[in-house]
């Protein structure tokens, strides 16, 4: 059960999503789910929400109170969609993603050969993190909107330390004209 | 079950949603969901549109390469907008999807052709349906499928080349990039290519690849590897034969580029495999990296940060190019040289010998803002057997589609096909040869974004579609034979041989299996024909 909500969409082309179920459609689905984050889909009871505060929508919640394996962080989305995820230690910001519906697409699978999976990072969490690898920078210098703060979302392992981080997903700015 | 939400306040708006999702095989069926306002009365379809009246938005996607593909998964997800239910033809001329992923990507990089499984998924998805075999201006005209679908979305690639065009570039030993990419990749219309490029390698122990893209990168990096190192890869047979017998000699493959590194286009991760090969040295010259270091071109430098990355690669790679041995197998970069002609083998007139090089200058064209290379009548003869032209990839026009004659794409505006309303373009054919995979993500949702808008907003006529799928097979397959793909029953005449999904997948798992005899991922059909029966061999099946 899941249900579905309007986009708020800046540009043109407002999405409806599905929201309040822990496993949403499949999608990106070349992304190979590693064993901790399909465990995180298979064991976690989640509760279909009916009511959806404003722009700010829950998912992957579990039944019980916040476990102490799990992680809270935001996704925001291009259109300015706030996904509030819990996210399983271990599991890579791609993964997160894609359990909770979240519009990142993971093209090569999290292989490091694609960029699809790139996401802005607030430079207090960025700066938390270990060093990218020279090929991490290969890819993101082929990805859209790069930041000082961009990363690779299927390189970045949950931690403690990203509790409450705010992750974007960056915009689609390319001039299609 | 019905959920209810009270969020009128929001401007959100109702929809009921149900039958997109019965026919999914893979996902959950969606839910139905009814505002506050609408909860009391309403099962109807408070839609954008009036387009469904019951009936699903037709679509017909020509090309499965990455743009149909992204196209169809975007497509897909705008049911809820639309208000109706969406189905999707793929049509695409070969028997096998996926496009240069299949047909470009270099078998070196497994990692890139990942993708697939993501195609796979959205191919298995019930509301589409894959038409291999449909050569789009051939089986069936920009007419006929307007006549079919709601929408029709072009997606159809880059199937041509820009060419050289100096003297000399007719001889023998002289191809389009896109031949050998094609050739070592078993693309079936280059297949028969394996003895003209075993000549070429033969002929000498140079290859000069002309253009700086990723492209050109490939090629260099493929023929410098050679068989060993390619032969737990999917690279197809018929290469890896070439490329152990007549290419056995090869020593040096030279990169050329007409401007210099800063207006070089291809990016870091492809560089930097060049420069890591085993066995292989690369080249570059600290002075045309100098030449290149325009007052232009360090403002470049400075602002880009990838380019600024490829910089510092070349210097350092550059520093180190002394010291390589002149016998050593190398590939080596030269940057701001021209080709002026190709002169013929002095001992075979009719083949080539050597490249003659101009050796250029940048210039700044105030206007433009853009560095042009200028000659500066200095020449150079560089000796080799093969020539590569890597100078674009081009879309080739189609008989009742706009053509962009100027920038060899399909007349569009922001994926829109001028003139042809329904009609709508993504990938190569509307941005022309550019970008990586993932560029045809952010060009697909664009045109779905105005596939949504045009429907919503009525701009889009949608006339009396009846059976758009029923109507493209029975018009390919020329009878009333329903049967989807190559099942059709003895007595119907068919035009057409259709290869369906199933019928991929059957040529897939034939492909997986002898390439598993061999220590390969696959190994490709590279003839029509052959994936043709397969593709309707039955018997197989579990
Ligand atoms: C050599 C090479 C290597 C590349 N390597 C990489 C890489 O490593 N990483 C990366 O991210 N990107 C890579 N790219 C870029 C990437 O392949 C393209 O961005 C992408 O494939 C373009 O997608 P498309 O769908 O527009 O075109 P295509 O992939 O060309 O798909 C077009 C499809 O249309 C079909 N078609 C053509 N004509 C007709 C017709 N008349 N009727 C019906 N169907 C038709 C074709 O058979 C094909 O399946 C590479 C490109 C090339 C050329
Ligand atoms: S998913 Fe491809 S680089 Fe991260």
């Amino acid at each position: 059960m899941a249900l579905l909500v309007r986009r708020l969409s800046s540009n043109a082309g407002a999405r409806w999503r599905k929201v309040g179920s822990g496993k949403g459609l499949p999608r990106s689905v070349g992304a190979d789910r590693s064993a901790a984050a399909r465990l995180a889909a298979e064991t976690y009871t989640v509760r279909t929400m009916a009511l959806v505060p404003p722009r700010t929508y829950r998912r992957g919640i579990s039944s019980t109170a916040a476990r102490k394996d799990k992680v809270n962080m935001t996704f925001l989305e291009d259109d300015g969609t706030e996904i509030k995820v819990e996210a399983e230690l271990g599991a890579t910001l791609l993964e997160v993603a894609h359990e909770n519906d979240v519009e990142l697409e993971g093209a090569c699978g999290g292989d490091l050969a694609c960029s699809t999976c790139h996401v802005v990072l607030p430079k207090e969490y960025y700066d938390k993190l270990d060093e990218k690898e020279e090929e991490e920078d290969d890819m993101l210098d082929l990805a859209w909107g790069l930041t000082d703060t961009s990363r690779l979302g299927c390189q970045i392992k949950v931690t403690r330390d990203l509790e409450g981080m705010l992750i974007k997903v960056p915009e689609d700015s390319m001039d299609m004209s | 079950m019905r959920w209810v939400r009270s969020s009128a306040r929001l401007g959100l708006r109702a929809v009921s949603y149900k039958s997109a999702a019965q026919g999914l095989k893979h996902t959950p069926p969606l839910p139905t969901c009814v505002s506050a306002r609408t909860a009391g009365t309403a099962i109807q379809r408070p839609t954008a549109t009036d387009v469904s009246a019951g009936r699903p938005l037709r679509v017909c996607v020509v090309g499965s390469g990455p743009a149909g593909f992204y196209v169809t998964k975007y497509l897909l997800k705008e049911e809820a907008e639309l208000g109706c239910e969406v189905v999707i033809d793929i049509v695409d001329r070969l028997p096998t999807p996926y496009g240069l992923v299949r047909f470009g990507v270099a078998p070196d990089h497994p990692e890139v052709k990942a993708v697939q499984n993501d195609f796979d998924q959205v191919a298995s998805d019930a509301r589409v349906s894959f038409f291999g075999n449909v050569c789009f201006g051939k089986d069936v005209s920009a007419a006929q499928l307007s006549e079919l679908y709601d929408v029709v979305v072009l997606a159809y690639g880059a199937a041509g080349d820009r060419e050289l065009t100096v003297p000399g570039a007719d001889l023998e030993g002289v191809f389009a990039a896109r031949a050998f990419v094609s050739w070592y990749n078993g693309h079936p219309d280059f297949a028969h290519m394996s003895e003209e490029f075993a000549k070429a390698l033969a002929s000498s122990d140079t290859v000069a690849v002309v253009g700086v893209g990723n492209v050109a990168l490939d090629c260099a990096r493929i023929l410098a590897k050679g068989a060993n190192a390619l032969k737990g890869s999917d690279i197809c047979d018929h290469a890896l034969d070439v490329l152990s017998s007549a290419g056995a000699g090869l020593r040096r493959v030279v990169i050329l580029g007409r401007r210099g590194h800063v207006q070089a286009s291809f990016t870091m991760k492809e560089l930097r495999e060049l420069t890591k090969l085993d066995g292989v040295a690369c080249l570059v010259r600290q002075e045309e990296l100098e030449l290149s270091r325009t007052p232009a071109s360090l403002d470049e430098l400075k602002t880009a940060r990838p380019k600024n990355r490829i910089d510092a690669l070349l210097t350092k790679v550059a520093d180190g190019s002394d010291s390589v041995s002149a016998e050593a197998k190398a590939v080596e970069f030269r940057f701001l040289v021209g080709l002026s002609d190709v002169l013929p083998n002095n001992s075979i007139p009719n083949r080539v010998g050597a490249v003659r090089v101009e050796r250029n200058q940048l210039e700044l064209d105030e206007a433009t803002g853009a560095q042009r290379a200028i000659g500066s009548g200095v020449k150079e003869v560089i000796e080799c057997g093969m020539v590569l032209g890597s100078i674009g990839y081009r879309c080739l026009p189609v008989h009742g589609v706009p053509y962009d004659e100027r920038n060899s794409i399909i007349a569009n505006e922001r994926g829109r096909v001028q003139g042809v309303p329904g009609m709508y373009c993504s990938g190569w054919a509307r941005r022309g040869p550019s970008g990586i995979i993932g560029t045809n993500i952010t060009d697909a949702r664009s045109v779905v974004a105005a596939i949504v808008e045009d429907v919503s907003s009525k701009q889009l006529a949608l006339g009396d579609k009846a059976e758009s799928r029923q109507g493209l097979r029975n018009m390919l397959m020329g009878g009333q034979d329903g049967a989807p793909g190559l099942r059709g029953s003895g007595g119907t005449k068919k035009k057409v041989q259709v290869v369906d999904w199933d019928g991929y997948q059957r040529i897939n798992r034939d492909e997986v299996a002898r390439g598993a005899m061999k220590g390969k991922p696959r190994e490709k059909f590279v003839h029509v024909e052959e994936m043709l029966s397969i593709a309707t061999a039955v018997g197989d099946e579990e």
